[in-house]
């Protein structure tokens, strides 16, 4: 029974697999695929099964446990929810014309979180967290004619692997302690470096700080792309990872309030960076690094039940968001704010979709992620850091509100292109109602079990009237914001903040340039230095070569040129060499005789 | 039964030499032959039960102890797999081959068994003869199939390893006089190793080090495989350079214990210096073969990296991690280099040219190459799910883990820069706009998929599910760090 | 002492002489007689040599391993520098003339190979080199006889420093048998100066190249392989007992080494090219003389080495028989004319870079490891360093071999491709040997 937890991945990696090979029939198989996975995953979910495998045996170790996969609390959880938002990003997929490469990499997408979500050790995980990151190069890359898409896929892929060096490094530091078990980290001799390891690569699949910038550029994949990669897969890995680890986090000390505050800090930076965004997925995406901002600061808090709602609250709000930008973008052509203008009166099912998820990601009550954010700041205790989360908090209720303005403000209605297919608008009302109704988890009662099930079972609840104030400030924030949604702004700010804080060009400047500057300048040393060192070798070689042939040939051609002039007679010729150059092999040979007789006498 | 497959591509070439043979008899000769070798390494596979197996020792004379000496165990084994199967895919690649088929197919024949023979030796002699016959043989296959300035890179070539092949010899011979008794055999010497100087080990590490090659004396790689035909390339980066990195584990570690742990110190500081140059000098390359001859160069690096781990005092399972990835990266290597150069020969074959800059959009006009360039660079940067991952995982942990986590650290970067420069060749060769040769491109044809194709399937499988590899490396692996901590 | 222990040098001698006396007896156009009758004293010898060793010594002479290898080396080499020069030379005045001298030079070889006392040596120096001097002219041509001249004069200038040297060593010593006779520092250069003529090492190395070119080409082939053998056994003799100078040997080899192989570099004469070649290898040669008495390996390295070297230059000299030109231009093309002749070539070639499994690998491998266990390692270096400097000249011969076009003659070379499968033959005889032997 346990081995059927190899199919949860093995069925969705497959069958990608093969839609990639034979490149027919895409959406209906990842629907019917996609299916079959959540119905694995909730039966895994049901059952907790774990396999152990190990892949690697140095040192003859014990065939022992804390390899493998497994689901316990936490995973079942991230299974039923990864495998939800793939369903239902591939449903809405279906409404529009994508080939089976498509279909195919995002099965394989899903499949590789649900290996990172369910993996017991660092090598699985690992396997499972750098396939999801190809994979979203090739889906950011998916319209391959466009430079610039497959550059923004390259440059999200090189971004997160530098931080997945980071799980490398982990897993070697893991190494020396003879164990790759994610369990054991804690104990471990070199946790600091395996905790610093983890937490550089959470950051990066998470777009913290300061990785975010590659989330930007991922807004040219296609929208289904952005939905999936913004809910329950890649961003949310990263903040799986932390929670998850959570323990080796607070065993190191440090590596928890390093958490916290790259959270925070995120949390509140982003956030403000969505405030400042002119463009619909690029708000989105920056609300996105905010969002997760408060999950990684759920891992260092420690407010794991907390994180993991807020998680999964998220993942539905966000592929709701980016499902509904992503029909108006197919439909309209554009997902510029002012451009949108009257988008969301336009059809009203997605209209009001879309007001569901944006008045949920504002944090306003009684929808899902007003809770669940106060779940996590529940369990703060420092005053600083609670100011900086209830901030950021209060700047998501403003982006949030920016944007339900922007599509639902009387506009011009801009002509469709096409209409929306029943493919698209399927999954919307589905995530709606998630949407507004998983905040249902943090209710007092609900909570300790939901702590129970997920490892934290002494998790604190919000007190009725923390959320009372947070829902109403965000009512207050979000009314006043949608009122001045015109009010001037400072300029410099605005372009610092829409510039994502000029991450990109910093990363760009200070890495990048550089990097491709030395490599130029090796590649020029090999040629010009090594390679012509080594091509001087025989180039000496050759030279020494005409001196020491010098007294052989210039003589000797000299005579042979006499010597043919003169063929007639041979008295002539016995006298050429004798006045020409055999005295000169005389002197040659005696001389050296004379300096080795000399040496030979003197040297001893 | 290990003879046999060592000598029967010898004895098809030399059935080659019958006359009247039309060009396609010959190209079904050599193909037979190489399957037929190929079915019997893997029945060597299925036979192998550990240790070192199917030993050979011919005694010429009655009192010597040791004379034609072969076998195989867990370095060698996998290593002599790959070569068997690219020598064959190399044959089906070649099937179109119109120019002077028979000395082509001869000469391939002749360097399988060459190879072969040198994996599979335990004598150094043996070895340095098989070692010396490759250069040879591979010479001739440059000079007489390539194009460009085949002679010249020929020429560098064949003068460069043959420096390195001479200070081979100087090494087995400093090898052979510390040996009490004197002795070339394998076996005893690994049993009882010399009490030789650090020359002999500067001797021998020479040799290999060209042969890998490391860096700085890398610079023969590049123009030989630019100029060599896609086959020889892919033998040249698949088969060939292994010698070196084989003759690193095989003889340099356990016969030279000592030494090589005064030593590991150097052998890592190359390897990461071999890891981080390649890498960023591949970057900067314009030339498709130069682009993948600098990864090699790369991916090389990190052999020799783990092998100088395996001389640290750090922790014995990530040793032997260390030494397994070494392994692992040599049989991975040679299955992801040789299916990207035949690709590039690809390439050539339908437009004459190598330089990036003149594609472009490839992925429109031919998807089946564009699925396999990606599937093949993505293995080569470690992409796990293949083969790359499997080896450069098992060398970063083991390397750290053995306690050189700076070198681990810093060779870690290597492989951002490979994905780096691996996707910039993808996108100006395959995607994007169309360049100015995009149109002279047509897809693979069936013969060079099936040459291609089961490269990159074994990586996946390998990558996917590698224990039935591993199961054969890890003791050799576990054998080794035992003798090397001697 | 049996008169029997010598049947090896009398049966070429008797050879020789029949061979004369035939000749004057017997019309031009079937002089073809007297080759088989040399060939026969020379095949007889060699039969001799290989089956009834007699190791043992009397006053001036020794008949040792080393004599007998030389007897055998040099009688083979000698027949098939024979057969080389009688494709060639049918029908011509004095024919028979070429096969006697040729049977005497080798005579005169084998005894510098044995001879054990420095007068001896001398009156074997004369025998070795007169004949050859006629043989370097025997064409009466204008290149040959200046050749010739040269030749001789050589030969004669060197030979009284040798004999100066005899001379102080006897007054040093009292002495000229091996044991007891000792030649110190300066009778030491002067003795080896003879020698080393006839080897071909610095500084007595300038006949080679205008000798090789100038005379006909069998003769090329011979005077530059044959004398060889027996100078360098002569040279190990000495360097033995009554040289102990094994510094200065090994300077002259390495200047013997480097300078050959420098100086073919860029040689667009094959004959030429060949000539540098045997200079080069002339300094591999005295590696293991270097090193004597010091290693136990430097009597199998030298002789293993001296018996491929001869098989192999033969073979590469018989190639240029059969192609009958110079030019290495001339050779493109030239394995699609006459795929065998090409393939003996790139064997013999290779062979003379020590490429596995020829003969002059297994005698390299031996030298390197003679030289590295007498102490001088940095020789081998010095050695090895040399033969990759090698492989470029032989490879700017063996690369136009392969080339699509190219125009001249078709030629077959019987010889050339016998010599090519002997050095492989024995090189793996060779390898297969010590295989068997690296564990005793």
């Amino acid at each position: 029974m346990n081995a059927s937890l190899w199919l949860l991945p093995a069925l969705p990696a497959g069958a990608g697999g093969l839609l990639l090979l034979l490149r027919r029939a895409g959406a209906p198989v990842a629907i019917a695929v996609a299916t079959l996975t959540l119905a694995l995953a909730v039966h895994a979910a049901v059952t907790r099964p774990v396999v152990n495998a190990r892949l690697f045996f140095p040192g003859g170790l014990p065939d022992g446990t804390g390899a493998g996969l497994a689901v316990d609390g936490l995973s079942a959880v991230m299974v039923v929810t990864v495998a939800a938002a793939g369903l239902a990003v591939l449903v809405f997929a279906a409404g529009e014309t994508r080939g089976a490469r498509f279909h195919g990499l995002m099965l394989i997408f899903v499949a590789a979180m649900l290996v990172t979500v369910t993996a017991q050790d660092l090598v699985l995980l690992l396997m499972g967290w750098e396939v999801m990151g190809a994979m979203s190069y090739a889906l950011i890359g998916y319209q391959w004619r466009d430079p610039a898409r497959v550059r923004s896929g390259a440059l999200a892929f090189l971004t997160t692997r530098t931080g997945d060096l980071g799980l490398y490094v982990a897993a070697g530091a893991a190494m020396a302690g003879g164990s790759l078990a994610l369990r054991e980290l804690p104990a471990l001799a070199w946790r600091d470096l395996a905790a610093a390891g983890i937490v550089v690569a959470a950051l990066g699949k998470s777009a913290q700080l300061p990785f975010s910038f590659w989330l930007s550029r991922a807004m040219a994949g296609p929208s289904p792309v952005s939905a999936l990669l913004h809910s329950a897969t890649m961003v949310a890995a990263g903040a799986y990872l932390l929670l998850r680890v959570q323990p080796l986090l607070a065993a190191t000390g440090w590596a928890a309030s390093v958490v916290v505050w790259a959270g925070a800090l995120t949390a509140l930076t982003l956030g403000a960076v969505a405030v400042a965004q002119r463009d619909l997925k690029q708000l989105l995406a920056a609300s996105t690094c905010a969002q997760i901002g408060f999950m990684v600061a759920a891992a260092g808090v420690p407010a794991v039940a907390g994180g993991v709602a807020q998680l999964v609250a998220h993942a539905a709000v966000k592929s709701l968001l980016f499902l509904a930008a992503g029909v108006w973008l197919a439909v309209l052509g554009t997902e510029d704010l002012v451009g949108l203008g009257g988008a969301g009166r336009r059809d009203r099912l997605v209209g009001v979709a879309f007001g569901v998820g944006a008045v949920a990601l504002a944090g306003v009550p009684p929808l899902s992620l007003w809770v669940t954010k106060d779940t996590i700041l529940a369990a703060v205790r420092t005053p600083g850091l609670y100011a900086v989360l209830v901030v950021a908090g209060l700047i998501a209720a403003a982006y949030s509100a920016r944007a339900l303005a922007a599509v639902w403000r009387a506009g011009p209605g801009r002509e469709g292109v096409r209409e929306v297919t029943g493919w698209e608008r399927a999954p919307l009302p589905v995530l709606a109602l998630v949407a507004a109704g998983a905040g249902a988890v943090a209710l007092p009662g609900v909570f300790q079990a939901w702590g129970r099930l997920v490892g934290e079972p002494r998790a604190v609840a919000p007190a009725w009237g923390e959320l009372a104030m947070s829902g109403g400030a965000a009512v207050a924030v979000a009314a006043v914001t949608v009122v001045a949604t015109a009010a001037a702004r400072p300029r410099r700010v605005i372009g610092f903040l829409a510039g994502w804080l000029y991450l990109e060009r910093a990363a760009v400047g200070l890495v990048v340039r550089p990097v491709l500057a030395l490599a130029g300048a090796l590649a020029r040393f090999d040629d010009r230095v090594l390679d012509a060192a080594v091509n001087g070798v025989p180039r000496l070689g050759l030279a020494l070569a005409r001196v020491v042939r010098a007294p052989f040939e210039t003589g000797l051609d000299g005579v042979v040129r006499a010597v043919a002039a003169a063929t007639a007679r041979l008295g002539a010729l016995a006298r050429r060499p004798q006045t020409g150059q055999v005295h000169r092999y005389f002197a040659q040979a005696a001389v050296v005789l004379t300096v080795l007789a000399v040496a030979l006498v003197l040297l001893r | 039964m290990l003879s046999i497959v060592i000598f029967l591509p010898l004895a098809a070439a030399a059935l080659l030499a019958l006359p009247g043979l039309g060009a396609r008899t010959v190209v079904r000769i050599w193909i037979a032959a190489t399957a037929a070798d190929l079915a019997l390494v893997a029945a060597l596979w299925a036979g192998y039960g550990g240790g070192t197996a199917y030993e050979t020792r011919l005694r010429w004379i009655p009192s010597a102890r040791a004379g034609y000496h072969v076998g195989v165990d867990g370095l060698s084994l996998p290593l002599i797999a790959m070569t068997a199967l690219l020598f064959l895919l190399c044959a089906v690649c070649s099937l179109r081959q119109t120019h002077r088929v028979r000395g082509y197919a001869a000469l391939f024949l002749f360097l399988q068994t060459v190879c072969l023979g040198l994996f599979s030796a335990l004598d150094l002699l043996l070895f340095f003869v098989f070692f010396d016959l490759a250069i040879v043989g591979m010479y001739f296959v440059i000079v007489g199939w390539g194009h460009g300035d085949r002679a010249r890179s020929a020429l560098k070539f064949f003068l460069y390893t043959f420096l390195g092949s001479l200070a081979l010899l100087l090494g087995f011979i400093g090898l052979y006089l510390a040996a009490e008794p004197h002795t070339f055999d394998m076996a005893d010497l690994i049993a009882n190793p010399p009490r030789a100087g650090a020359a002999v080990l500067l001797a021998v590490g020479i040799g290999f080090a060209v042969k890998t090659p490391v860096v700085p004396v890398h610079t023969w790689l590049p123009p030989a495989h630019t100029d060599a035909p896609a086959a020889g390339s892919a033998i040249l980066a698949g088969v060939l350079l292994k010698m070196g990195t084989y003759g690193f584990a095989r003889i340099a570690v356990p016969m030279l214990p000592e030494q090589w742990r005064a030593y590991a110190w150097a052998a890592i500081v190359i390897g990461v210096v071999s890891v981080l140059y390649g890498a960023l000098v591949a970057l900067a390359q314009e030339n498709l073969k130069r682009l993948i001859a600098y990864t090699s160069v790369n991916h090389m690096g990190y052999v020799i990296l783990a092998l100088g781990a395996a001389g640290l005092d750090g922790g014995r399972a990530a040793r032997e991690l260390a030494v397994s990835g070494a392994v692992t990266q040599m049989v991975s290597h040679g299955l992801v280099t040789g299916a990207l150069f035949l690709i590039a020969g690809v390439l050539w074959d339908r437009a004459r040219n190598y330089g990036l800059g003149e594609y472009g959009g490839l992925a429109g006009r031919a998807p089946v190459l564009t699925g396999l360039t990606a599937v093949a660079a993505f293995a080569s940067m470690g992409l796990p799910a293949l083969s790359g991952f499997i080896a450069e995982f098992q060398i970063f942990t083991g390397v750290i883990g053995a306690g050189a986590v700076v070198a681990g650290a810093l060779s870690l970067l290597g492989i951002l820069i490979t994905a780096g420069l691996l996707l910039r060749m993808i996108h100006r060769v395959f995607l994007g706009g169309p360049g100015e040769l995009t149109g002279r491109v047509s897809d693979v044809r069936p013969y060079e998929l099936a040459a291609i194709a089961p490269l990159l399937a074994l990586s996946l499988v390998i990558g996917i599910a590698p224990r039935w590899l591993l199961d054969v490396i890890e003791p050799a692996a576990r054998a080794l760090v035992t003798l090397a901590g001697r | 002492m049996s008169p029997l222990a010598l049947l090896p040098e009398l049966l070429i001698l008797a050879g020789a002489v029949c061979g004369l006396v035939t000749g004057l007896f017997v019309a031009r156009e079937r002089q073809r007689v007297v080759a088989w009758i040399n060939g026969i004293g020379l095949a007889s010898a060699a039969v001799f040599a290989a089956t009834s060793p007699h190791l043992v010594a009397f006053g001036t002479y020794a008949v040792d391993l080393v004599t007998n290898v030389t007897r055998l080396t040099v009688a083979l080499a000698t027949l098939l520098a024979l057969c080389l020069a009688a494709g060639r030379i049918r029908a011509h005045a004095r024919e028979s003339e070429l096969y006697t001298l040729m049977s005497l030079a080798a005579l005169g070889t084998i005894l510098m190979a044995g001879a054990a006392d420095l007068l001896v040596l001398v009156a074997a120096y004369l025998v070795a080199s007169i004949p050859a001097y006629a043989l370097a002219g025997f064409a009466k041509d204008a290149p040959g006889t200046e050749a010739a001249l040269k030749y001789y004069l050589m030969g004669a200038f060197l030979g009284v420093l040798m004999l100066a040297g005899v001379t102080l060593a006897y007054g040093l010593s009292g002495a000229t048998a091996y044991p007891e006779a000792r030649a110190p520092a300066v009778a030491a250069v002067l003795l080896l100066a003879g020698p080393l003529f006839k080897a071909g090492g610095v500084p007595a190395h300038f006949w080679v190249p205008d000798v090789a070119e100038g005379t006909s080409r069998p003769v090329a082939a011979f005077v530059t392989t044959v004398p060889k053998i027996g100078a360098l056994a002569a040279l190990y003799r000495l360097a033995g007992s009554v040289l102990d100078e094994p510094a200065l040997l090994a300077v002259v080899a390495a200047a013997t080494m480097t300078l050959g192989n420098l100086a073919a570099f860029q040689q667009d004469n094959v004959r030429r090219l060949l000539a540098y070649s045997t200079i080069g290898q002339a300094g591999y040669l005295l590696v293991p003389v270097a090193v004597a008495g010091r290693t136990e390996l430097a009597e199998p390295a030298l002789l293993l080495y001296l018996a491929a070297y001869a098989i192999t230059n033969l073979g590469a000299f018989a190639v240029v028989v059969a192609a009958g030109t110079d030019a290495l231009a001339d050779y493109a093309g030239l394995a699609r004319r006459s795929p065998w002749t090409a393939f003996a070539l790139v064997v013999c070639l290779l062979g003379l870079v020590g490429t596995p499994p020829t003969a002059v690998f297994a005698g390299k491998l031996l030298m390197f490891a003679a030289a590295w266990d007498g102490g001088y390692a940095w020789l081998a270096v010095v050695a090895a360093a040399n033969t990759v400097a090698s492989v470029f000249y032989y490879l700017r011969w063996i690369r136009p071999v392969f080339a699509q076009e190219g125009t001249g003659e078709r030629g077959t070379g019987g010889v050339a491709v016998v010599a090519a499968v002997g050095s492989l033959v024995l090189g793996i005889a060779a390898v297969a040997v010590l295989l068997g032997a690296s564990a005793l």
